[in-house]
């Protein structure tokens, strides 16, 4: 006799990030990577009028800060004046990361049009692209993944494709085109790629998630417009783990929606979020708002999600989701239905 | 094919109601006729809603509502881009009325949550707007009714109620309330309160709430307006309704807002209204409906008093901004400067979710000094300078339609018209035919008509008479 494991949970864990123009925190963050050794690279896309808040913050899943890459509007332009300054390390509308296998960080632009590229230490390595709706060219660049051969996949949201490049840019193939039937896209965002190459792309506009192989054919879709179990509005990113499971920053329903690999509803992430390390320092750098935080009614909203824009899967199945309009990161680890270990031979 | 008469009409209509239009919807509104188009201008619920997805992908401080600037940039789209004109114009008239600084409150979400209540209600009944605005957390934070009570009263929120938000000071020479009136008000609004909000860090803004503290409320009888009882704030809120001083005073906001200028509030006591015979239709028309805006503003628009107001008031800031570019018609694509227009409008004295003190801006003539004068004119004329907009561009093929060759005179009149009917005081019209045109003729087909009749564009809208609405 055999039993169908049904179902999957999450166990939170822990919140990274606090709302900071600059230093340890995030501002409006979109997307992060996940390096070597606990590091994390996420990507701020911060108010446009404040350019210097535009960054990538380096730190550790333990929250740990590291420092910061990319210079936003601090290059050939006032700190106040983001301007459309595509000079070396800026970032205008930065929008997605992925890291190559050294580690090099590829940003995607969707106002400079391009790929900034720099090396884990943050300088800057050089950008590719070519704006534009022709054969190698992409217009508004958002959701991009290192595919299972080492090239660049990327979401070129403004021609409703997804297209393919090597990792210093040169075209290999797209597919997709404007449209709401299947293999069509309607204004794509984030994407990931699973253990097989299959690409898995949030259909933002079509409220969908689309699910192709390595070649670009289309294999199966699921997701429609709603607020119920199952329904999408305008999802965001999308990320898929080891077992399968699919993760959905369903943005404007402020939640996470988990899929089996058919697509099926198994569960919402509404948010657990609790006081970071950064958090706690903040509050006991200011007393006064350590009181005011002790006295506020309400104080449970805090741990809901607010417009979750990334969402990541590591290798030991912990789920990061980028809770963008918090500037924070909420962390959860996938508990298995069933025993895997650790068993010390006492007495059960 | 529309009156060319009825199109000016409608101009000036959607100058006033909304924040003005394109020659191209003129003709479409006169078509349908302007009473239709009053109509659907009153009932802003029956038109969508702007999709506002796209703008919040890009401009993420739109969805986060916490920051002063970012609020400040998505009115302004709404304004520019909104079906339902008149629902962001009376938005903008009640918050110079009923005034709310983030300079105070520090949470721009907050007041724009306010802002919400104004276009869902501030075409309804006055008594109910006001009860939105005596629970409204950000207006009981700014005018300290947290800090009211039972047994030591701020009279603060209490004061302002009567003299600034319903009554005003005086009417016809006389008090409309006396110091004693104020007091028990105020003491009617104790225990009107909200809740400790939670502070902006770590994590940003939450919305705060109301809260009635009934422990905290005088259960006493007050003696307000000549009336005994144990007043409640919504008590108060129906007394003040009810008094003739509260019809007179939204009717002469309303008239100063939409018809015409007048002196500023504090001078009403002793300043009759410039035009009494609409104040009086307007009076009548609040009781007659049970205290209701948008029947107010029915009277007002088909007034012959309104129609034959053109250019009698001078445009805020808002209006100048918002309407220029409802005139050049691409403000509708997010990008990196898309908060630049809401910057304007702060640099030419309205700075929006921020007025001055609780009596708000002063308008008319005040609006305009040597300072504010040059921020207008210079950004309107960059506006009419940019020949790739599609708003000049169609002005551009029109004008080329009518005509292979255009003389300067019907050049002048052609681009004073598809700006909406704007009309040139004679000397200045003289000066333009004599020097800035020099009487020639202009062939429509060539290379430069598009720069030359953007470049007169460009000096028609730096002329006083663009700065009258």
């Amino acid at each position: 006799m055999t039993t169908d494991v049904q179902g999957v949970t999450y166990r939170y864990t822990h919140t990274i990030g606090r709302g900071e123009e600059a230093g340890p925190g995030f501002k409006n963050p979109v997307s992060l990577a996940r390096g070597a050794d606990g590091v994390m690279y996420v990507v701020n896309r911060a108010y446009d009028y404040r350019a210097d808040s535009k960054r990538i913050t380096v730190c550790t899943v333990d929250e740990d800060y590291i420092g910061e890459i990319g210079n936003g509007g601090r290059l050939g332009g006032d700190l106040m004046d983001v301007g459309e300054d595509a000079s070396d390390g800026s970032l205008v509308w930065p929008t997605s990361i992925t890291l190559d296998e050294e580690e090099n960080l590829y940003v995607t632009d969707e106002w400079l049009n391009r790929v900034a590229v720099f090396s884990k230490d943050g300088d800057w390595v050089g950008a590719w692209g070519v704006v534009g709706d022709g054969e190698g060219q992409f217009n508004q660049p958002s959701g991009i993944h290192m595919d299972l051969d080492g090239n660049m996949v990327l979401v070129d949201t403004g021609n409703n494709r997804v297209q393919k490049y090597t990792k210093d840019g040169k075209y290999i193939s797209s597919f997709g085109s404007f449209g709401a039937g299947d293999g069509q896209l309607n204004m794509p965002w984030g994407l990931d790629i699973d253990s097989e190459g299959n690409i898995f792309v949030a259909d933002w506009r079509n409220d969908r998630i689309q699910k192709f192989d390595a070649d670009g054919n289309f294999l199966m879709k699921f997701g429609s417009r709603g607020t119920g179990e199952g329904e999408l509005r305008r999802p965001t990113d999308v990320a898929v783990d080891s077992d399968g499971i699919i993760y959905v920053a369903d943005w404007d329903n402020d939640r996470v929606q988990v899929f089996d690999s058919n697509g099926m509803f198994i569960s919402i992430i509404m948010g657990d979020a609790t006081l970071s390390k950064w958090g706690v320092t903040k509050l006991e750098a200011n007393p006064d708002m350590k009181l005011q935080r002790e006295i506020a009614q309400g104080l449970e909203r805090e741990k809901f999600l607010r417009g979750p824009i990334g969402i990541e899967v590591d290798d030991e199945d912990r789920l990061f989701i980028v809770d963008s309009q918090r500037n924070r990161i909420q962390i959860y680890r996938k508990i298995p239905p069933f025993f895997v270990g650790l068993y010390d031979g006492a007495r059960l | 094919m529309a009156d060319n008469n009825d199109i000016m009409l409608m101009a000036h209509l959607m100058r006033r109601a909304g924040f003005g239009a394109s020659y191209e919807e003129l003709e479409e509104r006169t078509a349908k006729g302007y009473e239709a188009t009053v109509e659907e201008l009153l009932h802003p619920e029956d038109l969508p809603d702007l999709e506002m997805d796209v703008m919040n992908r890009y401009m993420h401080g739109w969805r986060d509502m916490n920051g002063l600037m970012a609020n400040q940039g998505y009115w302004t789209y709404r304004m520019v881009n909104s079906p339902r004109q008149l629902e962001e114009k009376i938005c903008l008239f009640w918050h110079g009325i009923f005034c709310v600084g983030d300079s105070k409150c520090m949470r721009a979400r907050q007041i724009l949550l306010e802002l919400n209540n104004f276009r869902s209600h501030g075409l309804g009944k006055f008594d109910n707007l006001l009860m939105y605005l005596s629970t409204d957390p950000a207006m009981l934070y700014y005018l300290d009714n947290q800090l009211s009570h039972k047994d030591a009263v701020n009279e603060n929120w209490g004061r302002e109620l009567l003299e600034l938000f319903s009554m005003g000071v005086g009417m016809d020479g006389e008090a409309n309330y006396t110091e004693d009136d104020v007091k028990a008000c105020a003491q009617a609004f104790t225990g009107w309160t909200i809740a400790n909000a939670i502070p902006r860090y770590p994590y940003g803004s939450y919305a705060n709430r109301f809260l009635y503290n009934k422990f905290d409320h005088i259960d006493d009888d007050k003696t307000f307006l000549g009336e005994t009882g144990n007043f409640n704030g919504q008590d108060i809120v129906q007394i003040i309704c009810k008094h003739p001083a509260t019809a007179r005073f939204v009717a002469r906001h309303l008239y100063n807002f939409f018809v015409a200028d007048e002196p500023q509030v504090p001078a009403w006591q002793h300043t009759p209204p410039r035009d009494m015979e609409l104040i009086k239709a307007l009076e009548d028309e609040y009781f007659k409906s049970g205290y209701e805006i948008r029947s107010m503003l029915r009277v007002l628009f088909n007034s012959d008093n309104f129609k034959n107001a053109r250019f009698a008031k001078v445009k805020n800031p808002c209006e100048v901004v918002a309407g220029t570019l409802r005139l050049t018609g691409d403000f509708d694509t997010p990008k990196p400067r898309f908060y630049d227009p809401a910057l304007q409008i702060r640099y030419m004295g309205q700075d929006l979710l921020n007025p001055p003190t609780v009596e708000g801006w002063h308008t008319g003539k005040e609006w305009i000094d040597s300072g504010t004068l040059v921020e207008r004119v210079n950004f309107a004329a960059g506006e009419m300078g940019r020949t790739d907009s599609p708003g000049i561009k169609s002005i551009v093929e029109r004008l080329a339609s009518r005509a292979d060759v255009i003389s300067a005179e019907d050049l002048l009149d052609g681009c004073l018209e598809l700006l909406g009917g704007y009309e040139l005081m004679p000397e200045t019209r003289e000066l333009f035919l004599s020097q800035a045109l020099k009487a020639r003729e202009m062939n429509t087909g060539s290379e430069e008509f598009a720069s030359q009749v953007s470049q007169l564009l460009q000096v028609i809208v730096a002329t006083q008479e663009y700065q009258f609405s």
